[in-house]
């Protein structure tokens, strides 16, 4: 029994890049504008991540049910689990496919790794990597798998940016010249500054709906 | 065996194969946090008793019967009959994840009637894809024999059982080694003893492993699947 393949999107990025709350922010844009989501939150130690985005999520806001966000051991090896062996994503993915066709999108969180991370294309169809202002305006410059090959850089907490000496200038320079015409955005998952763009490439590039960022 | 079978044997045994075993420990992570287990030695009894008690005398016996196996309601049944015998929710579910992306992943490269007809199965619910089950088939299409099977099967416990001692920060990288040299007499040992059994006579017995894999369902920080 052949069944739909649901767009699935990889998000992933270092410890503490804001993953998670990308995620928080982003699912309530999407559900308010009628998409049905699931989220998989692989996590290298606990299942904290999966626990706190039901509850705000599906417990508190009710934006989805508590069982479509599913939280999955990775070995510790995060990068492992979506890439090189992305066998039991896949395999709760079909369970997804199986019991709730309906749905319109499946994120999937990736434990937070290095920046080589990526995503195997079997796993994922799009993949949005985030790193975070405070890890230094050097970030984009460094390049990495992660930053160079994916359909959309986030760089985030953009409001540390004077608290760290970091520069948003020439971490624009630097991911425009490292990225050619593939897209970045700057957000600030505190306030939603340009969360609504991340959310509108989403709608656009993967669900091939009308909104363009 | 042809060399093309020692290649596919070497393609099964090989950690990058993907089948998800690098995220079990079946039971270790829980008795390393709880501090029951936090030795080389102890990893390597822990692994002598589930060799002996639960993978010998059951998923061996099932392996070996699927591998030999012509008829399919017989892979069915064997199935069902190993499914039962998980006594554990997320031993079943990694099992079965497991072996349903096995007999896909080798689906995907090698053509078979049995195998088509065996992920077919998988894909209506009909079969359960237990991972003794669905590795004794993929064995069987791949012309590998069954005490190779079953040495595969083994030897690939004992690895993944010591990578993920390793990455608890259990043992080093020489006594993983070393563990893995000491089991070989058992792991040929069992191999003999269970290639031949009829399904009939499949049984598993080890309660205080299968305790720890259950608490391991219930702990909220966890590096492992089971």
């Amino acid at each position: 029994m052949k069944m739909k393949r649901i767009p699935r999107i990889g998000i992933g990025g270092p410890v503490g890049s804001g993953k998670s709350m990308l995620i928080e922010r982003v699912v309530p844009m999407l559900a308010a504008k009628g998409y049905s989501i699931s989220i998989i939150s692989n996590d290298v130690i606990s299942k904290e991540d999966a626990d706190r985005m039901r509850e705000n999520l599906a417990t508190k806001r009710g934006l989805l049910p508590e069982n479509l966000v599913i939280g999955l051991a990775t070995g510790g090896c995060p990068h492992t689990a979506v890439r090189e062996d992305p066998s039991m994503n896949i395999s709760v993915i079909e369970e997804l496919e199986e019991k709730h066709p309906e749905l319109d999108l499946i994120i999937i969180e990736s434990g937070g790794d290095n920046i080589t991370t990526t995503f195997s294309p079997r796993l994922a169809d799009y993949f949005i990597y985030i790193i975070d202002v405070a890890g230094g305006d050097k970030y984009p410059r460094k390049g990495g798998l992660g930053i160079e090959s994916c359909d959309l850089l986030v760089i985030n907490k953009t409001d540390l940016a004077p608290l760290v000496g970091a520069s948003l200038e020439i971490m624009k320079d630097d991911a425009q010249r490292i990225r050619g015409k593939r897209p970045f955005v700057f957000v600030n998952c505190m306030t939603d500054e340009g969360v609504g763009t991340v959310a509108g490439r989403i709608i656009h590039d993967v669900l091939f709906d009308s909104e363009k960022a | 065996m042809s060399t093309e079978a020692d290649l596919h044997m070497m393609q099964l045994s090989d950690s990058l194969f993907p089948t998800g075993l690098f995220a079990v420990s079946g039971g270790i992570e829980t008795m390393f946090l709880q501090k029951k287990m936090a030795t080389a030695g102890e990893l390597r009894e822990f692994l002598k008793t589930v060799i002996s008690q639960q993978l010998g005398p059951c998923d061996c016996v099932m392996l070996a019967n699927a591998h030999r196996s012509t008829g399919r309601d017989e892979i069915i049944e064997l199935d069902s009959v190993c499914h039962s015998m998980r006594t554990n929710k997320e031993v079943r579910e990694a099992s079965c994840r497991s072996g349903s992306q096995l007999a896909r992943c080798v689906a995907g490269f090698l053509a078979s009637d049995m195998l088509e007809w065996y992920c077919s199965m998988l894909g209506s619910k009909k079969t359960s894809g237990e991972y003794p089950v669905s590795f004794g088939v993929c064995c069987r299409v791949m012309g590998i024999k069954t005490e190779r099977a079953l040495g595969m099967f083994l030897y690939g416990y004992v690895a993944s059982s010591v990578g993920a001692a390793l990455r608890l920060g259990m043992i080093d990288h020489m006594e993983g080694q070393e563990v893995i040299h000491a089991l070989k007499p058992l792991i040929s040992e069992t191999v003999s003893e269970n290639c031949k059994k009829p399904a009939s006579e499949a049984w598993q017995f080890a309660p205080q492993a299968e305790i720890y894999q259950m608490v391991h369902e219930g702990t909220d920080a966890k590096m492992f699947i089971t």
